[in-house]
């Protein structure tokens, strides 16, 4: 084929013909990059080295102009090997990187190698990232098309485990789906629902998608909801085999009308139970009416919650092995909750709430409101600080767990109508209702704890936290902060929690931990040792810490 | 032939009342693998009224693939298989998508099914760069070409991506004729997020297509046969690459899609690549040689938004300017011809994609009036749907050209359709005989004499079990009437029906009259 070989072009010579040197060099720079997990070399992989220039002299009057850096790339050889010549000394950053590959460093950062001398031995590692793959089947052995697949990983939030659906693939005829490219880690998998859509149709024939019959969500290595699943831990460059078995029950239709609903626009179902959030799929929508039918329900207690734009509606449904008709739903915006903070004894030049003159020199308190039912659909919602009447907008029907955190002072109560959410922190937002404000009474100061570590064995700084946990009825709850070192030699660790409740605390410290749920009842029960201190306002409490939890 | 004036609603349903409702009727038979006879275990059946899509029953048969229903007489359509691969009941060829209605009743011989169940198969393979290695998230185009509603159309079946081995598969497919097209991009053409652009030439890879051809005019058919599991693998090739700087008319407030399309295989669009639409330029790296059509799809604050642009890459770098204008619109009015009969069902106005047979469909709401706020550029032939007999007997556009009932909307386009829908249908139905048997699975063609291009188009029927036709809502005038052993029929085409005409039966179709018609299986050997 002539044709073919006059357009191709040698790959690596394209790349190394960079933009030139910007001095005549002779250094070069060189190595090799391999895999952080089997040390084999990478071949292939693009190599990068980049050097930000000196600025020329700036001439009085103008403004220096910036160089751009010299960039230069290149792909290894077979042997995984690279070498750039004709450079002139200085610092570069030298990167690689490839398809299903991480960098093999925590963070990601280019290396830094200050060249003075041709060099041929930088190593650069790259580490596999993992596979998860598998089959699903039925009760039966049968594969299952169409299955969504789900990895779902969980993080700590503000003391929460809060869950991330990662990935989502659905199952082929075959059964078989395959999840790459994952950063290792914790994953649960399980198979929820079909892999569908919402389809909006016109005219009088509702689509027909033949699903009687669905199954409940199934956790690998558990039941139906996370709790009671184990997590898969994935190594760099894993490669593993995870086969779900669901069990195939009748399925019935829900049949409703969306009030408020605007033509030939997208809408989204979600069905909630057990705080896991299905797909309620497939659908067909009316594109003009509204009208809507979700085909392949099982049996079930469900919030079924539907958005469309900036609007939402929730509705409870009970399935119980028959179609469900006329379900309505009303599709209205999002509301609007006010977070009000009062001061009571603010610092003679501040406003009521705390603020000076809208800066937050005072006592300021913020609300964020975590969702807990589960609902993929609506993120955590934070106010700002707080100056009076500052609003949280657009929150979507549902349950929401309330954290609030004050600066310059602490919380004495929370209330939001008659519920006191320092007592019961969970709201209950419904729809279209026009809510009492949240109100937050804050006291200006609050006592102090602060205190070292003296541990046998030196830690790394970034991995050391410090929680204090109240002892008394009406906090705001624990609290978590990292321990800094001293300026000295690192070799003491130092903590302070300011403008906290007078009281009596529990304090701990954890080691190589990032998942403290200390919002979690079970967690905190759970909790061993520690150090008893009492908070006084205006006052200072010194303590050592000598026990560490790993 | 038989002329009767047609049954009102209220009698049909007297005449539904009369009967013994509660008679049931069996419908049995087997489900078979078409390719081998083997029954087909486990099987699932859903039985629905044809025309309408609720499920009236289901049953999953044992291993013997056996299913038996008891039903009130009427007309059904039986769709059967595995959960993944459901088709109805009386397919004569695998990519052929019409079947056959089972009527019941008294004299009706339904308890002796074969549901012929054509397996599906796949298309699955590698895609590898020059170096051998795979290339992850190249996209797989897969065309298929078979005939649908009498025309043959090769257009789009489906889009997929390749994973990290490299590996993609379509799956589920029925036997036809498929034509596969392969585009990537060298992932190491792509700069890193943190550093600017070296500056050094581009490389693209060049399209490629089946059988792994790096000319579209080498593109060759993959013929899958039922049940079969082909492999089609690619090696892409390097290429100049050029650098395409995409600027946008009046930025302000721009977002969407940008699209770098390229002529595909038949009918289809190929996509060379598509990203999110950066509103003060963005920048395409490594495009290979070719011609494409620059696509911008999105909203300018809340407004639809559409801009084309041609532009010819050589391999030398190139700036385009798109002007993204508003989306077509069309607004307008449905007017009943006799506004004394009163619809019963939905009426829908719809815009029939000339070039894919796209259908976009709006309610015609209680005035009259009907609206499609956004619709792709292109050119649509304006209909009346609905479940009562109308049709569109006038079409008149302001602000987009028309011709031979065929618009052309273009970008910035705000057009008036204005639409009179007439009740003046008939109905002709029938049996088709073969020797002294009515003849089950016949294509019964009724093709307007006139072949003005604003004439209603040809249609065809596939006889149910007991062999008879029946269409309804046709617009009065005169017709062709025959029937073929030949689902595949082309009958949009007149070159295709012409031999057959001669010996056709001619019919004049009169409003509100009912027709009945006895014909046979035309044996014309076509020239």
């Amino acid at each position: 084929m002539t044709a073919k070989s006059a357009i191709l072009i040698p790959a690596l010579c394209v790349l190394t013909a960079a933009s030139p040197a910007p001095q005549d060099g002779q250094l070069s720079l060189g190595g090799t990059v391999i895999n952080s997990i089997t040390g084999q070399p990478v071949p292939r992989a693009l190599v990068q080295i980049l050097r930000f220039l000196p600025q020329e002299p700036a001439v009085p009057g103008q403004r220096p102009v910036p160089k751009p850096p010299f960039v230069a790339r290149t792909l290894t050889d077979a042997g995984g090997g690279f070498r750039f010549t004709g450079l002139t000394s200085g610092d570069y950053s030298v990167s690689a990187q490839k398809p299903q590959f991480a960098a093999a460093d925590d963070e990601g950062l280019p290396n830094a190698v200050a060249l003075t001398a041709s060099t041929s031995a930088i190593k650069l590692k790259l580490s596999p990232l993992a596979v998860i793959t598998g089959k699903v089947v039925d009760q039966d052995g049968e594969p299952l098309w169409a299955a969504s697949v789900v990895a779902v990983s969980t993080q700590v939030v503000d003391g929460l485990r809060q869950t991330k659906q990662d990935r989502t693939v659905a199952t082929d005829e075959r059964g078989m789906y395959r999840l790459w490219n994952l950063q290792p880690g914790r994953y649960f998998l399980k198979a929820a629902g079909r892999s569908a859509s919402t389809y909006l149709y016109t005219g009088d024939n509702t689509p027909q998608f033949f699903s009687d019959q669905s199954f409940a969500p199934a956790y690998h290595l558990g039941g139906r909801t996370l709790d009671s699943a184990t997590p898969l831990e994935i190594r760099a460059g894993n490669e593993i085999h995870a086969d779900l078995t669901v069990k195939i029950e009748p399925a019935h239709s829900i049949r409703g009308a969306l009030a408020n609903f605007v033509p030939h626009r997208a809408v989204r179902f979600e069905l909630l139970s057990d705080g896991e959030s299905l797909p309620a799929s497939p659908v067909s929508v009316n594109a003009d009416t509204g009208r809507f039918e979700i085909q392949g329900v099982i049996a079930g207690e469900y919030i079924l919650h539907a958005t469309q734009d900036e609007t939402s509606a929730d509705v409870a449904v009970n399935m119980m092995g028959a179609d469900l008709n006329g379900v309505s739903l009303a599709l209205v915006p999002g509301i609007d909750l006010k977070v009000i903070t009062l001061v009571a004894n603010p610092a003679a030049d501040n406003a009521p709430d705390g603020s000076a003159f809208g800066r937050f020199a005072g006592t300021s308190c913020m609300v964020t409101l975590h969702p807990v039912d589960g609902r993929s659909s609506q993120p955590s919602v934070r106010s700002r600080a707080g100056v009076i009447g500052v609003t949280i907008h657009g929150v979507t029907a549902g349950l929401y767990r309330a954290v609030a955190s004050c600066h310059g002072g602490y919380a004495r109560s929370i209330m939001w109508g008659t519920q006191d959410l320092l007592a019961n922190p969970v709201l209950s937002v419904t729809a279209g209702s026009e809510p009492e404000p949240i109100q937050i009474a804050a006291v200006r100061g609050g006592g102090t704890i602060s205190g070292r570590l003296a541990m046998e064995t030196p830690e790394k700084v970034d991995s050391v936290a410090v929680l204090i946990v109240p002892q008394f009825a009406g906090s705001t709850g624990p609290i978590e902060e990292p321990v800094v070192a001293s300026e000295k030699d690192g070799s003491d660790l130092f903590f302070q929690f300011g403008n906290l409740a007078p009281g009596a605390y529990r304090v701990y410290a954890f080691a190589g931990r990032n998942d403290l749920e200390f919002r979690n009842p079970k967690f905190l029960q759970s909790l061993t040792g520690g150090v008893s201190v009492q908070v006084d306002d205006n006052s200072e409490k010194t303590i050592t810490l000598t026990e560490v939890v790993r | 032939m038989t002329r009767f004036p047609m049954l009102t609603a209220a009698a049909m349903l007297a005449a539904a009342w009369c009967c013994g409702a509660a008679d049931l009727y069996r419908v049995a038979g087997v489900v078979v693998n078409a390719d081998t006879g083997a029954p087909l275990p486990r099987a699932f059946v859903a039985v629905q009224r044809t025309g309408t899509t609720p499920v009236v029953a289901s049953q999953t048969t044992g291993d013997d693939g056996r299913f038996a229903f008891d039903l009130p007489q009427g007309k059904y359509s039986l769709h059967s298989g595995t959960r993944a691969a459901l088709e109805v009941y009386g397919k004569r060829t695998p990519d052929n998508l019409v079947g056959t209605s089972i009527i019941t009743g008294p004299e009706q011989n339904t308890a002796g099914l074969v549901f012929r169940w054509f397996p599906p198969g796949g298309i699955s393979g590698k895609i590898v760069d020059e170096a051998g290695e795979p290339v992850e998230n190249a996209l797989v185009q897969l065309v298929r070409s078979n005939v649908m509603a009498g025309q043959r159309v090769t257009s789009t079946f489906g889009w997929t991506r390749t994973d990290d081995r490299g590996e993609y598969r379509f799956g589920r497919l029925l036997a036809s004729t498929y034509y596969l097209a392969v585009t990537a991009r060298p992932w190491y053409s792509e700069a890193p997020a943190f550093a600017p652009n070296t500056g050094a030439p581009s490389v693209a890879y060049a399209p490629v297509y089946y059988p792994n051809s790096l000319d579209k005019d080498g593109a060759a058919p993959l013929v899958l046969k039922s049940g079969e599991e082909r492999r089609a693998d690619f090696t892409l090739h390097t290429v100049a690459g050029a650098t395409l700087k995409v600027t946008y008319d009046n930025p302000q407030g721009l977002s969407g899609l940008v699209g770098l399309i390229t002529e595909g295989i038949g009918d289809s669009d190929g996509y060379e690549r598509q990203e999110n639409l950066m509103p003060f330029g963005q920048t395409l790296q490594s495009v290979a040689p070719g011609h494409y059509m620059l696509r911008v799809k999105g909203t300018r604050g809340t407004a639809s938004v559409t801009g084309t642009q041609r532009v010819e890459v050589t391999g030398t770098d190139l700036e385009v300017k798109v002007v993204p204008l508003p989306a077509p619109s069309v607004s307008g009015t449905i007017q009943l011809k006799n506004p004394g009969m009163k619809p019963r069902g939905t009426i829908a106005a719809s815009l029939v994609r000339l070039d894919t047979g796209a259908v976009v469909s709006t309610a015609m709401r209680p005035d009259g009036a009907i609206s499609f706020p956004e619709v792709a550029p292109g050119k649509y032939r304006p209909v009346v749907r609905g479940t009562d007999s109308y049709f569109a007997s006038e079409v008149h556009v302001e602000g987009a050209e028309i011709q031979d009932g065929v618009m052309e909307l273009l970008e910035g386009t705000s057009a008036v359709l204005r639409m009179v829908a007439s009740d003046e249908t008939g109905r002709v139905q029938g049996l088709v005989m073969r020797g002294e048997q009515a003849a089950e699975g016949m294509m019964v063609v009724l093709a307007p004499v006139s072949e003005n291009a604003t004439a209603p188009p040809a249609r065809g029927f596939q006889t149910d079990s007991d062999g008879s036709f029946d269409y309804q809502s046709v617009p009065a005038g005169d017709y062709f009437l025959f029937a073929v052993d030949e689902s595949g029929i082309e009958y949009s085409k007149r070159e295709v029906i012409r031999p057959y005409l001669g010996n056709a039966k001619r019919i004049k179709v009169e409003a509100h009259q009912s027709y009945s018609e006895r014909i046979v299986v035309a044996t014309v050997v076509r020239q």
